[in-house]
């Protein structure tokens, strides 16, 4: 077997800039509005070729071969296959209920629900090896052998172990996923190795544990202590004031829990990508707490400063932050790396869509 | 012809979608394709198979239609008769590229404006169409027991019954949703028309209504909106299509106070008071009680009364204009004669002080 000498690996560069996204961006959102959002999955597409397309790595740059059509195509199979036979399921244990079908109508609730995360879980592997297979570097793109249908039944009952003990679990179920999920996903000749582990991860969700009861606490205690609030003096005297009273201290405190799980996020994240390499090629993420925060709020307040319209470079900042927070080390045989020998899906990303779940 | 004949000589990189290896060609182009020449390559690429896909900061990139994943790469000094000669590259998609994106605006523009304006018409005109039977079904299926707070009398029952059979002569037609009014206990100055052509007329405005012929405009409003399928439409228009799917029966539990509070269009409105002048004035019924009940009786009353009258009026249009339509419905050679005689109408009026078994009404929800 012939020896092949890799080269040392340099990090991922992004050179792209807001003035050539928004001209991206603009006409996709006017196309987007003109077409009652049908056009949203080529203007992914588009927005996509873009961000690939000013991502270089070792000197060449990443290429988007997604289409819109074929994206489009799978958000109608997605919605035809499995929104629809979902909002029937619905309908009939509403109708089991209404008739006094308890048992049954709980029941079938609860199949329904597994269905749902099951997909979920389908949604998210499909549309990681969706996006693996259309991401082409050098001509030679990623995929995945497996359809994930175990994977979507792991999604399901890892999830639903993670949860039941009060949620005590999910850093472990998230970790298990993430590992099966990329153990599953391949680039060229390489397979992905995860094996990130959840030790280091359980202090931070403790966090995401402490805060939450601590609040729950000061409510609680207040309320024992039979404290009115007031606005400035003023009682409340309807029910949609003694809300609006307390919606500022609300809003406050679902920051802060919002920023506290970012903190969680942010460790899994980078632990988990330092624990998945690629042949010879190991991945970190240099974004910690801090930057994500960062990130999140700085969305927030373009968001709300441009009434909305920020919201076309929220997907251009996020893949800038993953692109520059990347970092590769190790070595990587061009000359060995080999086109990727996984079918080409032809479904897209339909159901992450249809679950209306974000993903650049 | 060959492009490269009198200038240099054209390079590019070839990615042959095998391996990651870059293959720097010799690029030469003739009336069958592209040649590429170079180390361990030699290749024809047909002009149909050349797909252009991008143009990258640095190069011009090419694909090729049968090989997944060739690629190749030209600089951007390319001559021009060579990118003349490729595919046009794809921008917005294949039809905007094609009609161009002005000419693709305007006409997805006006696609979803037709179709927003189907969707804002649905109502109106499903309303009309679907089949009574499945109103009829929705009247008391899963809806709460209103029997508790229903006023009976034999005298206002009888009274009832006479003044809705002067107004509504279809009745009798089976084509037609059966109309039922009922006296509900509840102290709110308003009638409302429920699915099923359920009529519900509160104690609070019998008392406040003053004479029999005011009280057949109220109620002859109310089976108009019934007659005109009014009903369904705002039902349609609030619960929208879950209702469709949901066969119309379950889910509508406790919705009655929901229902009481469907809001009609103007031109419902409008319709539902044209349907009751005309029965007014078929029944020799004079129109001007209920036109001075829409704009006279909130000022006599106290304030109290006044704020509950208020919200009477905030239900339907602009009371001023309504009264000056019914007042200009009456005719001087028209002998009118009172809706009931008086004993019938107080019948009605005091039917829930007089049937002591009638609890007042606690919507659910309002």
């Amino acid at each position: 077997m012939q020896e092949v000498e890799g080269e040392y690996v340099s990090d991922f560069e992004f050179d792209g800039n807001w003035r050539e996204f928004a001209a991206i961006a603009l006409p996709n959102l006017i196309l987007t509005i003109a077409t009652l959002g049908i056009y949203r999955f080529w203007a992914t597409t588009r927005v996509r070729r873009y961000l690939w397309s000013r991502t270089t790595f070792m000197g060449d740059r990443l290429e988007w071969a997604g289409t819109g059509r074929e994206m489009f195509r799978s958000g109608v199979a997605a919605v035809l296959v499995v929104l629809v036979p979902l909002a029937i399921a619905n309908l009939l244990i509403r109708y089991l209920i209404v008739h006094k079908h308890t048992v049954a109508g709980q029941a079938l609730s609860l199949v329904v629900l597994a269905l749902f995360y099951m997909l979920v879980g389908l949604a998210v592997f499909r549309g990681l090896r969706y996006r693996l297979s259309r991401t082409h570097w050098r001509g030679i793109r990623g995929g995945s052998h497996d359809p994930g249908l175990r994977y979507g039944l792991a999604h399901a009952w890892k999830k639903a172990v993670g949860l039941l003990p009060l949620g005590a679990l999910m850093p472990w179920a998230m970790a298990s996923l993430w590992n099966q999920r990329w153990n599953a996903m391949s680039f060229g000749p390489w397979t992905f190795s995860a094996r990130g582990r959840v030790g280091r991860l359980w202090l931070p969700y403790l966090w995401c544990y402490v805060a939450p009861a601590v609040v729950i606490g000061a409510i609680v205690l207040l309320s024992r202590m039979n404290v009115t609030l007031t606005w400035f003096g003023i009682e409340p005297r309807t029910p949609l004031e003694w809300i609006l009273i307390r919606l500022p201290a609300a809003l406050g405190l679902s920051f802060v829990f919002a920023m506290i799980t970012l903190g969680f996020y942010a460790s899994f994240f980078r632990q988990m990508v330092r624990s998945t390499s690629l042949g010879e090629m190991n991945f970190s993420f240099n974004a910690g707490a801090v930057e994500w925060m960062e990130l999140y709020l700085v969305d927030m307040l373009l968001i709300v400063s441009t009434l909305g319209m920020g919201w076309i470079f929220v997907s251009y900042r996020h893949w800038a932050f993953y692109v520059r927070n990347l970092q590769t080390d190790g070595r990587i045989a061009v000359d060995a790396m080999t086109q990727s020998a996984t079918p080409l899906p032809r479904q897209g990303e339909g159901l992450l869509d249809a679950f209306n779940m974000e993903a650049l | 012809m060959t492009g490269t004949a009198a200038d240099e000589p054209l390079y590019g990189n070839l990615f042959d979608g095998q391996t990651a290896r870059c293959h720097p060609v010799e690029v030469n182009w003739g009336a069958e394709g592209l040649s590429l020449a170079g180390e361990e390559i030699a290749e024809l690429v047909a002009w149909e198979a050349v797909t252009w896909l991008d143009s990258l900061p640095e190069v011009l990139l090419l694909g090729r239609a049968d090989r997944p994943g060739w690629r190749l790469q030209l600089g951007h000094d390319a001559p021009l008769e060579l990118i003349a000669r490729l595919p046009r590259r794809p921008r917005f998609g294949r039809w905007i590229d094609q009609f161009g994106f002005a000419k693709s605006l305007a006409c997805f523009a006006a696609i979803s404006g037709l179709v927003g304006y189907g969707a804002v018409n649905a109502p109106t005109w499903l309303g009309r169409k679907l089949p009574v039977s499945w109103e009829t079904g929705m009247s008391d299926d899963g809806v709460e027991d209103l029997s508790a707070s229903t006023c009976h009398t034999p005298g206002s029952d009888a009274a009832l019954a006479q003044l809705v059979a002067k107004l509504d002569h279809e009745k009798d037609n089976s084509d037609r949703l059966p109309v039922r009014v009922e006296l509900i206990k509840l102290d709110y100055i308003n009638a409302v028309a429920l699915p099923g052509g359920r009529v519900l007329v509160f104690d609070g405005l019998l008392k406040q209504v003053g004479s029999a012929d005011a009280l057949a405009g109220v109620i002859g409003h109310e089976i108009g909106h019934v007659r005109e399928r009014h009903v369904m439409q705002a039902m349609l228009r609030e619960f929208g299509i879950s209702m469709i799917l949901s066969g119309f029966r379950s889910g509508m539990t406790n919705t009655l106070g929901r229902m009481t509070a469907l809001r009609y269009s103007r031109e419902a409105e409008t319709e539902a008071d044209n349907w009751a002048r005309a029965r007014l004035g078929e029944a020799g019924i004079s129109p001007v009680p209920i036109a001075n009940f829409f704009v006279n009786s909130a000022a006599e009353q106290d304030p109290g009364a006044q704020l509950a009258m208020a919200g009477y009026l905030n239900s339907h249009p602009d009371p001023a204009s309504r009264a000056d339509a019914f007042r200009a419905a009456w005719r001087s050679d028209v002998h009118y004669r009172p809706a009931l005689g008086s004993a019938d109408f107080n019948a009605i009026r005091y039917a829930c002080e007089d049937d002591t078994r009638a609890q007042t009404w606690r919507p659910s929800v309002r």
